[in-house]
């Protein structure tokens, strides 16, 4: 008998010991998801989820204080996303705080990320909608990249020309030698064509690239959906167009100069003989120039910079490889 | 013990009983009386249908056809509960003595006690568990496992387990097969003292003619599925007829 | 077979009820079999672990192990491979013990002294197959997760709390239901396939050996049958 009270007893401990594992982790999963702490409704809207469920986490400034309840259609262009937020939250929270979805790491779950808004708001309250930001899509960065790609293309056939002109007009080499500048902006110009041309190759090729990976599935095309990957792309695209912009503006600060000049070459009177007798306006020609070459170098930078990038890696070595043969 | 006189009653009585495994009939409208008291040996070569006909008196098998009477009861047509009360009066011991392994001697000879909803307490189960321990003479067996014990006190332990519900009828399927001869012998002489101290019947399935000549009373021969011939041992062995004579060889 | 399954729930649904024996036997299959299922559990939580890891840091994702293993190990490994230790262990044991009780005539001896040795025999092991492998398959799922830990910590330093907030951060309950859920299915189908083999056990010891052979390698079979199954349908969810 007390052989069997011993097996009763060890039996017990046995069944209980799975019991309580298994009510440990429901109850653990189901805390994870907020099902045990009292909490309180928000909703938000999005065009697209990318595969938001019940049951993702939600974050504000990162921290975990929820999880989302449901994702419904309202129509065909809108989502409704509920989310339970902890009810310890509720003073945090304001009304303008702006919802956007994200991804937990590399390849992890989605969740949705709350950032308090611009400007003072009244706390949200139970059932409130809150603003929600599109997630930067690799459709959107596209479409401004091929924009960027367009721009620079226009502005390298400008300056093409622009630098044509100023190199087949005699008067003005010659000007520019008696001032010393001419080898200087020869240079400068010839580099900014090279880097432009070379900045819209680059550009043809990285857009084709970008289009097979997201027609493309596999690691690739999660990669570009993830949302820290896409910063960074993002960012490099950035880079790219603010040195694009930068010259720009010069280019049209220059083919302003050289159209002044051109025309003061033309008609031999005017600002050609303004500028040889003012110093001022030297000096700014100088300065413009010196911009010029700066922002080709910061382009060379930049160039330099997505050249490291993994994905536009294979490319240039692909490139080295033809310019050895 | 009482030799049969004239106003014999019957315990089990078999009528026209047929069993066929497939095209096998083994046994072919076999008739067999058993008296209150007396210890019927029935004697039969390997495979001719004995144990298949002791299995059908306890309801382990259905016969095909038939009619089986013990103690008054038809057990082809009676409900479990009514089949359970005439195997509690009737023993039955295996031919491989089918202790349970797992369970010590005094849970084995518990088993039947405890199982047959008869209300018991301890010291009462701890009692009958020890005076049949006693009447085969393995009282320090009690808290041994099957497996610890020789054949000859396994068989003796088998013996105990079913005589301790104290069973009206006794049925041995094959006592000494698998014994030697002098346990064969202790085998049958505790058979016969049980059969005495008890007032048992008893039906004992064997081939071995040592058995027969020691325990019968009487002997019926099973050939062919029928009861070929029946009576006292030494009747049989001055019969003439061949398929007879062959066992008494 | 699917006569025996009848029976089964038949004579199961029936008093009266053998719990005696139905305790022993969840101790015998259940609780013994705990330190088997615990050792390889372990084992395999941290050899899953280390094979990972190597890839894992390839890809630079090896903050992500403990949710892949977690993942791994509750919904799939974690039943599959104890129900399978399970089965080699009481499938053989039910078969071999049930096919010996046939031939030495027991399982007649127990319908003999009054007991249904269906009910006695059959429905208490395979009910507490059913029962006892739920549990053994969480409680292996934890060990086998501590198992992952150590190896997690063989390579970097990561906290306990860290590493099962990683997992259940990842976790649902349409990972642990259906997972919880399928072991009924395969303790069953262990059970009852092992009763099945050794009650029609042939006779002879050469029999016995070959009802507990074909217990395990039937039963083995059938999990995996059951897996297929249970895939399917947590799918549809």
């Amino acid at each position: 008998m007390k052989n069997q009270n011993a097996e009763s007893v060890r039996l017990g401990i046995f069944v209980l010991c799975g019991l309580f594992l298994l009510i440990l982790t429901l109850y653990f999963i189901g805390k994870n998801r907020g099902m045990f702490t009292d909490s309180f409704e928000l909703k938000t809207r999005f065009r697209a989820v990318n595969g938001l469920m019940s049951g993702n986490n939600v974050r504000y400034s990162g921290i975990e204080i929820g999880a989302v309840e449901s994702v419904v259609f309202l129509n065909d262009t809108s989502i409704e996303v509920t989310m339970n937020i902890q009810t310890k939250m509720r003073d945090i929270i304001r009304r303008n705080a702006v919802a956007s979805l994200g991804t937990d790491g590399l390849i992890g779950n989605r969740v949705v990320n709350l950032f308090p808004g611009k400007g003072q708001a009244p706390v949200a309250k139970a059932g409130d909608l809150l603003p929600s930001k599109e997630e930067v899509s690799t459709d959107a960065m596209l479409q401004t990249l091929s924009r960027t790609n367009d721009n620079i293309a226009v502005i390298a056939e400008d300056l093409r020309l622009t630098v044509r002109h100023i190199s087949t007009s005699a008067q003005l080499t010659r000007l520019l030698d008696d001032l010393s500048l001419s080898t200087n902006l020869k240079a400068s110009l010839i580099h900014l064509h090279e880097t432009t041309e070379q900045t819209s190759t680059l550009m043809s090729e990285v857009t084709r690239t970008f289009a097979k990976a997201t027609q493309s599935e596999g690691t690739l095309a999660t990669l570009f959906t993830d949302t820290s990957m896409a910063g960074q792309i993002k960012q490099t695209l950035y880079n790219i167009q603010t040195v694009e912009e930068n010259a720009a503006r010069l280019v049209q600060n220059l083919d302003q100069v050289i159209s002044s000049v051109d025309k003061d070459l033309n008609q031999r009177e005017g600002t050609i003989g303004a500028l040889l007798k003012d110093t001022t306006i030297t000096e700014s020609l100088r300065h413009t120039l010196s911009n010029v070459e700066e922002s080709t170098n910061a382009l060379k930078l930049n160039m330099e910079a997505l050249k490291h990038n993994f994905l536009f890696r294979g490319y240039f070595k692909r490139m080295e490889k033809r310019k050895k043969q | 013990m009482k030799k049969s006189n004239d106003a014999l009653k019957s315990v089990i009585s078999i009528q026209h009983l047929y069993k066929s495994f497939g095209d096998n009939k083994v046994l072919d409208d076999f008739n067999l009386e058993l008296y209150q008291g007396e210890s019927l040996v029935v004697l039969g070569r390997s495979g001719s249908g004995k144990s298949v006909l002791i299995k059908c008196i306890i309801g382990l098998i259905t016969p095909d056809q038939g009619s089986i009477n013990v103690l008054g009861q038809d057990v082809l047509n009676i409900d479990k509960i009514e089949l359970d009360e005439i195997r509690t009066k009737v023993g039955f011991l295996f031919q491989s003595n089918a202790l349970y392994d797992s369970m010590t001697i005094r849970e084995n000879l518990e088993f039947p006690l405890r199982r047959h909803s008869i209300q018991l307490n301890q010291a009462e189960v701890d009692g009958l568990v020890m005076e049949a321990l006693e009447n085969v003479g393995l009282e320090h067996t009690v808290d041994k496992m099957p497996s610890e014990l020789s054949g000859g006190m396994r068989k003796r332990i088998a013996l105990a387990r079913t005589l301790i519900l104290k069973p009206e009828i006794m049925l041995y399927d094959e006592p000494t097969t698998g014994l030697d001869a002098i346990t064969s012998l202790e085998i049958i002489a505790l058979m016969k003292t049980i059969g005495e101290r008890y007032h048992t019947s008893s039906i004992i399935i064997t081939h071995d003619m040592k058995c027969v000549q020691l325990a019968a009373q009487r002997v019926a021969i099973l050939i062919d599925g029928k009861c070929y011939a029946e009576g006292t041992y030494e009747m049989l062995k001055q019969s003439a007829d061949e398929k007879i004579c062959q066992f008494f060889q | 077979m699917s006569r025996f399954i009848g029976r089964f729930f038949g004579e199961g649904v029936r008093p009266r009820y053998e719990f005696g024996e139905f305790f022993h036997q969840c101790f015998v299959i259940g609780y013994k079999s705990l330190p088997l299922i615990g050792l390889t559990a372990f084992i395999i939580g941290l050899v899953l672990t280390m094979q990972l890891h190597p890839t894992m840091v390839y890809y630079g994702i090896e903050a992500q192990i403990p949710a892949m293993v977690g993942i791994a190990i509750i919904r799939e490994i974690g039943p599959i491979v104890t129900s399978l230790i399970f089965a080699g262990k009481i499938g053989s044991s039910i078969g071999a013990e049930l096919g010996s009780m046939k031939v030495t005539e027991q399982i007649d001896a127990m319908e003999v002294s009054g007991t249904n040795p269906f009910k006695y025999l059959v429905v208490t092991r395979t009910l507490a197959a059913m029962l006892t492998l739920p549990f053994l398959v969480i409680i292996a799922d934890a060990i086998s997760l501590y198992g992952s830990f150590l190896g997690v910590n063989i390579y970097e330093n990561l906290s306990f709390h860290l590493f099962y907030e990683k997992i259940l951060d990842y976790l649902f309950f349409i990972d642990i239901v259906p997972a919880f859920i399928k072991t009924f299915f395969f303790g069953f189908a262990i059970g009852i396939i092992g009763c099945f083999k050794g009650y029609y056990s042939n006779k002879g010891t050469e029999g016995v050996g070959r009802s507990a052979n074909s217990a395990v390698v039937v039963s083995s079979v059938a999990i995996f049958i059951l897996d297929l199954i249970a895939v399917q349908i947590t799918d549809l969810l």
